[in-house]
């Protein structure tokens, strides 16, 4: 297992979308693009998504949309849910799985303290030379 | 607004897969874009039920030869 892979490509922009859809129908909430923030996003993620990119770079693609926040409301779990299917796909013992994706989990809603960080940086340079 | 979504993508395992990963940490996420206005992202910890349940799912999930 390598920390390097398109681990995104199976979320194109489409799936992004309507995963918000989703999560707003879900609580009654008003599933809309924002005016400042979706184009953007958008942009970026149709870039950035199908790339090779380290598990950690993943992670911060996520985060950074999350934060550009393209849709009015639920744009938390809409990354965050992409990156723990991430995590589940990686198939690591149960325990471990847990921890790495509170970490992930963490880091792409914005609370991470800097510890978080470095530990998922420490899984990520693991998963080189495993597999 | 009623969401508009592909009725294949309804039935495609993966997206049904990611739905149900992102209702179930719904509540632990505020509604609003408090990070990207604030800069400071919000989560709500998970609760003890919570964990419990994520374990149990993981036990309870078959073994996969690779």
């Amino acid at each position: 297992m390598s920390r390097r892979d398109r681990w995104l490509v199976p979320f194109p922009w489409e799936i992004v979308t309507a995963q918000n859809a989703v999560l707003c129908h879900a609580k009654n909430a008003l599933h809309k693009p924002t005016s400042d923030g979706h184009d953007a996003t958008r942009q970026l993620w149709k870039e950035m998504h199908a790339q090779p990119m380290n598990l950690d770079e993943a992670v911060d693609l996520c985060r950074r949309c999350h934060r550009m926040a393209p849709f009015c409301f639920y744009n938390g779990n809409t990354f965050a849910s992409i990156i723990a299917l991430v995590v589940k796909r990686l198939e690591l013992p149960p325990a471990q799985s847990a921890v790495v994706r509170s970490l992930a989990g963490h880091i792409v809603a914005g609370v991470s303290t800097g510890e978080e960080e470095t530990a998922f940086q420490e899984f990520c340079e693991s998963l080189d030379g495993h597999g | 607004m009623e969401p508009e979504i592909d009725p294949k993508l309804l039935e495609d395992p993966l997206f049904q897969e990611l739905m149900a990963e992102g209702l179930a940490m719904q509540d632990r996420f505020a509604a609003e874009p408090v990070y990207g206005k604030t800069g400071k992202g919000f989560l709500k910890s998970a609760g003890v039920d919570e964990l419990r349940e994520v374990k149990e799912r993981e036990k309870a999930k078959p073994t996969k030869g690779r």
